[in-house]
């Protein structure tokens, strides 16, 4: 990929220190990184090297304590708390570890709330929701609650909630950390369908080799620099 | 403006029905007791409001319970000659049907003829019930709220064993009066007085006595003067009268109770905290179950103001379902007698009792409201349940 050209996610020596009790955790250190449009990134790397807080602040959940995050021209650091917030509504999917789905609220209606953010109208709403669920391969369990599917299944619904409102960014953290190897096969096949076939940009967290496989390219990180890049089937 | 996932709000509400039920029913429980305690106070005050200025109201000085001879009726007949007219009331206790406290009520004897000429104007009463009464010793008239209570009707028997007086009366509902005032209630039954002293005389009881005078004045202004003519004329006497407007002998009776006002409000002061407690508790352990799903909503993109309302607006309709079926029972009760005390609910009530119900969800559910909107996207989601 040429990512110079058409970067759509840059970082520009961002530091991100964590103050815990008067103590200071210097999580990422002058940290240069530009993600492509339409490419998939995996992150690799111990626990505690900053592959999280990555996902964090290119999402726009957290702001970097030097250095600049850039999507397309915007600025994240710039942009207020609600302006990051509409931003992310327009531009990221999240997928988490641990789905974190709404439990009280069905598949379908999981899928719909970020829908909520958009100007769609209810019935335009439901169909985008039941849209994004036959895509994950899921229109046959739309109104079932999160704890009457099975993980793979509660993770493909995170991924349609993600989905939901067209971002151009996917930012997984660990997507198939919790999930039995068949279903994590499952969940990679559909990440890597929606990257090819519909072009997201994905940037997903690992800690398995053979997920990694999966992405264009692989980065590893060791105590918030990078070490390591690989290409695609490294 | 971003729209308010509020069905995520009534699926947190299906989800814990049972602590949603409790919490409403703490809040109804509080606004409940505040509301009939309030209606109390009103209608002791309203009671005293719409008591009529031209009535004076004369009894014994030594307790409203003592009562005073027969005797003195000529004599306070003739002091009010020509400036009021003049009854007697007479209570008369007794059992009716059995001790149980749903069967007493009010029970007086008195004259059907003068009770009409000083009491007539408050009441609406048919002429020939008016009459009828006049005419049967044994006739009553009732109230239309008691006739409801213990389902009676024009020509049924009541039946009531004396205790105060000897003997047994036996009595037939020839009326049923409706009251224009709410100073005099729907739930008292009136009999003839000659027949209860008769009563009671072949018994062997107390008799020609009464509990007080009643006498309806041509102009109020004549209240002080026939007032101290009356209880100067008995001064010396073993019967000595204290005469006093309907107004002061109401509150007289009202204060039997003590300083209900005061109490009543300590007492609902003391309920509506420890509900404000119950619920603030139960709003932030709802806020502090919900945090990793906060962080999630706010990685979706709603903002602060968003989770704001939505955490507010959960504690105040949870406080108003609760406050406002609560105040649907309180308004129901209006016009009904609480300890002798008729119930009075006007407008105000159920706005006040809307209105702390509303305060209560407001400041219940601030501190979970402000948790939930100032909490770190990246601290919730580290948190799971």
């Amino acid at each position: 990929m040429e990512m110079a050209e058409n970067a759509l996610l840059r970082f520009h020596g961002v530091d991100k220190i964590y103050r815990r009790g008067g103590e200071e955790l210097h999580v990422l250190a002058g940290l240069d990184l530009t993600v492509g449009e339409g490419e998939f990134l995996a992150l690799m790397g111990p626990s505690g090297c900053g592959k999280s807080t990555i996902l964090n602040l290119a999402g726009g959940l957290d702001t970097p304590d030097a250095g600049t995050v850039t999507f397309g021209q915007d600025e994240l650091g710039a942009l207020s708390d609600s302006e990051r917030a509409a931003w992310r509504s327009r531009n990221v999917g999240f997928i988490f570890q641990a789905y974190n789905l709404i439990p009280v609220l069905t598949a379908r209606q999981n899928v719909a709330l970020p829908l909520l953010l958009t100007p769609l109208n209810g019935r335009e709403r439901k169909e985008q929701a039941e849209r994004a669920l036959r895509i994950v391969g899921l229109g046959d369990r739309m109104e079932h609650f999160p704890n009457q599917l099975s993980g793979g299944q509660e993770q493909r619904v995170a991924i349609a909630r993600a989905l939901a409102t067209d971002p151009r960014l996917l930012l997984a953290d660990e997507p198939t950390g919790d999930l039995d190897a068949n279903s994590a096969k499952d969940i990679l096949d559909l990440l890597q369908r929606l990257n090819r076939e519909n072009g997201k940009t994905i940037v997903m967290v690992t800690h398995d080799p053979s997920a990694a496989e999966r992405a264009h390219r692989t980065l590893k990180l060791d105590k918030g620099r990078l070490v390591q890049s690989l290409g695609a089937g490294h | 403006m971003p729209r308010i996932p509020w069905r995520l709000m009534f699926a947190h509400f299906r989800r814990n029905k049972l602590r949603a039920l409790l919490t409403l029913g703490s809040v109804f429980m509080a606004v409940l007791i505040f509301g009939f305690l309030r209606t109390f106070i009103v209608g002791m005050e309203t009671s005293l409001a719409e008591c009529n200025a031209n009535r004076i109201i004369s009894a014994s000085k030594l307790s409203l319970f003592a009562h005073l001879p027969k005797s003195l009726e000529p004599e306070i007949a003739e002091m009010a000659a020509g400036k009021a007219s003049i009854t007697t009331f007479t209570w008369y206790g007794g059992i009716y049907i059995d001790a149980d406290p749903s069967h007493y009520w009010g029970r007086f004897g008195t004259d059907p003829v003068s009770f009409r000429k000083v009491y007539g104007p408050d009441l609406i009463l048919d002429d020939a019930a008016w009459q009828r009464w006049a005419e049967l010793r044994q006739g009553c008239i009732i109230g239309a709220d008691l006739a409801r209570d213990e389902s009676l009707k024009i020509g049924d028997r009541v039946h009531i064993t004396g205790n105060i007086f000897s003997g047994e009366i036996d009595l037939e509902v020839v009326g049923i009066y409706r009251s224009k005032v709410r100073s005099f209630d729907q739930k008292t039954l009136f009999f003839n007085w000659d027949y209860m002293n008769e009563t009671s005389k072949q018994a062997g009881g107390r008799t020609n006595c009464v509990s007080t005078y009643c006498l309806l004045l041509n102009d109020a202004q004549e209240s002080a003067a026939l007032s101290q003519k009356i209880d100067t004329a008995f001064e010396n006497s073993p019967h000595r009268t204290m005469t006093q407007t309907e107004r002061a002998f109401q509150a007289q009776f009202n204060s039997m109770w003590g300083n209900l006002p005061l109490f009543f409000g300590i007492l609902g002061g003391v309920v509506l905290l420890a509900c404000l407690m119950v619920t603030s508790n139960t709003m932030m352990l709802n806020a502090r179950e919900r945090i990793q799903e906060t962080g999630v909503l706010k990685t979706l993109g709603f903002t602060k103001g968003t989770l704001l309302v939505l955490t507010l607006t959960e504690s105040l309709l949870l406080c108003l379902i609760g406050g406002g079926l609560a105040m649907l029972i309180v308004n129901a009760a209006d016009g009904a007698i609480l300890m002798f005390v008729i119930a009075s609910v006007p407008a105000s009530t159920i706005w006040l009792g809307l209105g702390i119900a509303a305060a209560l969800g407001l400041i219940s559910g601030l501190f979970p409201a402000l948790l939930v909107s100032r909490l770190e996207i990246v601290d919730a989601l580290r948190r799971r349940a």
